[in-house]
């Protein structure tokens, strides 16, 4: 029993505590790979598209450490500098995501009634669809280009993001200071910009994270099945892809960028729950 | 029952703003069906014939309601590359996708829900750990990359399942199976991660609960108390993941389906678009859609059966 109740107390909220050490490590792996992607230009040993036709499909080498493709271009270069679109793709896609949704989820927070319903009705439709399909629909319509890619992507995420723009909102809308902010007379702007947003940054930042993972994988996912970045470029789901017809051959094709992208979205995803159970850690126990 | 209803009629409503969303984006385009079957070649009279014996000069109202007319007879017109009628096309396709998706529901429910409570159970002992580790991993990492990792190991390597292609019962139980392992391993691998961390965590929750300490304080056997009490009430988050996962089962069987060349909905959906074979895809968009919006209602009934509380609630989210 006396146990029992020690690990009671232990639930109890301490906020203000220092993160723990998975996310440093998480930050220090994502700060990493972000240089890397940075640097690929001058890090990578060779160029993206340099082919060494003599040389394809050879394997892991001291000339190249990851072995080489089906047209003897070197595959550590071109994971390297695939990093950049990868993470490039993801950024957009959730800037592009939150950029819509927050305001969609604070208004709809704010003005309740029939705002609140036309708007969350309205993203039902949009979350009826299974996110793949509604990506595939929108870019059936569109030139293929990694950039609608991404905006494809940001905008099906939309209405997860602002559910929770909104719950939060409605949550928040009842606290004193808003009743105190509202009975002092104070602007609409006022209200949203300096009362209500910075209170709903930390679940922002933490849903932004977590959408970040997810574009990084759908992002993969559209250029394997070939609606995403188009090659030559170099892009993980697009080397992937490539390596499905070698794997008998050449299986550092496919481990060497499945490996980074594996290590990049276990990185964010990470950091994003170390960074909800950081900022709330009540909500973070269930 | 009463419940029941109103949900059907809202899926009702969902699927008509749905199949009119699919509608007029896909008719958004300037390069319309008479244009896919002319080429880039055609001379504006050919082509002006040719949207004149399709239907497509008709205004766009009237197009919607011929198209949704068919659909609702289980008529999904006719593919533009593939030259034949969608309907039989797409049935035999999405039953051999039902053959991958069923049971990686099925085993996806069983492994998430004891690897969770196993977990649950051992809390913070290696066995937790371990398995909350590799949860992470299984879920960061997509599935079309273990399904390359999976097909390096069991077909190229070992050498004993085929990489791909389908098999049908006529073949022979074994060669069909064959076939079906790899994908379903690859979507279960990753989909019962979900379930799993839910469980554990609901089910670590309720294990603090009072009942359960009432319940182990009447002497109930452990098991009983893990069974009945604990895992019952754990169940209720379980089927919401296991609902979401729906919609990450269609997008991995998308994948999946690519990556072993299995000739199900998934593939289908991916080739008639980089055909820009609009009525088809928008034959396949929809079918599946629809599936989706019922298996969902599914869940929710399930959940409601799990918690009679909110029974004759509304939207459970």
């Amino acid at each position: 029993m006396a146990d029992r109740l020690t690990e009671i107390e232990e639930v109890v909220p301490t906020r203000r505590r220092g993160l723990p050490p998975g996310v440093i490590l998480a930050a220090g792996v994502l700060a990493t790979i972000v240089l890397a992607a940075t640097l690929s230009r001058w890090l990578a040993p060779f160029p993206a598209d340099q082919m060494h036709i003599k040389e394809r499909l050879t394997g892991p080498s001291l000339t190249y450490w990851a072995g080489t493709d089906e047209y003897g271009r070197d595959v550590f270069s071109r994971t390297l500098i695939g990093a950049q679109l990868s993470l490039l793709l993801g950024f957009v896609a959730t800037a592009i995501a939150l950029l819509l949704a927050v305001p969609l989820g604070l208004a709809a927070g704010y003005c309740r009634g029939w705002v609140d319903e036309l708007t969350m009705r309205g993203l039902d439709v949009v979350m009826s669809f299974p996110s793949l399909l509604f990506v595939l629909l929108i870019l059936s319509v569109l030139p293929v280009s990694p950039m609608l890619t991404a905006a494809a992507i940001g905008v099906v995420f939309v209405p997860h993001v602002a559910r929770v723009a909104r719950s939060v909102t409605l949550g928040l809308m009842s606290d004193d200071f808003i009743v105190a902010a509202h009975a002092r007379g104070e602007r609409l702007s006022y209200i949203l910009f300096r009362e209500l947003l910075p209170n709903l940054w930390p679940f922002i930042v933490v849903e932004g994270s977590l959408r970040f993972a997810f574009a990084i994988l759908l992002g993969a996912v559209l250029s394997f099945l070939g609606f995403g970045v188009q090659p030559p470029a170099a892009d993980w789901g697009l080397m992937l892809s490539n390596a499905r017809d070698f794997v008998d051959d050449a299986p550092w094709m496919a481990i060497v960028p499945g490996i980074a992208m594996s290590l990049t979205v276990i990185a964010v995803s990470l950091l994003g729950e170390g960074l909800r159970q950081h900022l709330d850690p009540a909500a973070a126990q269930s | 029952m009463i419940y029941v209803a109103k949900r059907l009629g809202y899926i009702a409503a969902i699927l008509v703003a749905m199949s009119l969303l699919v509608f007029l984006v896909t008719h958004a385009l300037p390069e319309n069906t008479a244009g896919v079957i002319l080429g880039e070649y055609a001379t504006p009279e050919t082509r002006a014939a040719l949207e004149h014996k399709l239907g497509l000069d008709l205004p766009i109202s009237v197009q919607y309601l011929r198209w949704a007319a068919g659909f609702l007879h289980g008529d999904f017109g006719q593919s533009v590359i593939l030259e034949q009628p969608i309907t039989p096309i797409l049935w035999p396709a999405l039953g051999r996708s039902a053959l991958i998706a069923i049971p990686t529901l099925l085993l996806v429910s069983v492994v998430g829900i004891s690897i969770g409570v196993a977990a649950a159970v051992q809390h913070d002992r290696t066995f937790d750990r371990i398995a909350t580790i590799s949860t992470y991993v299984a879920v960061s990492v997509p599935e079309f990359f273990w399904g390359l990792l999976f097909i390096l190991v069991f077909s190229s390597y070992f050498k004993w399942l085929p990489t791909s292609g389908a098999a049908s019962l006529g073949d022979g139980v074994w060669p069909m199976l064959s076939h079906l392992i790899l994908p379903v391993a690859t979507l279960t691998f990753g989909l019962q991660a979900h379930v799993s961390r839910m469980t554990r965590s609901s089910t670590v929750e309720a294990l603090r609960s009072d009942y359960v300490r009432a319940a182990r304080a009447r002497g109930m056997a452990e098991r009983t108390v893990i069974l009945r009490h604990a895992l019952r009430n754990a169940m209720l988050p379980t089927i919401t993941v296991l609902a979401q996962d729906l919609g990450f089962l269609i997008g991995g069987i998308v994948a999946v389906e690519t990556v072993f060349a299995y000739p199900g909905i998934g593939r289908l959906l991916v080739y008639s678009i980089s055909r820009h074979d609009l009525p088809l895809m928008e034959a396949v968009i929809l079918v599946v859609t629809a599936i989706y919006c019922i298996a969902n209602l599914a869940a929710d009934l399930l959940y409601g059966w799990f918690n009679p509380r909110i029974r004759y609630g509304r939207s459970l989210d």
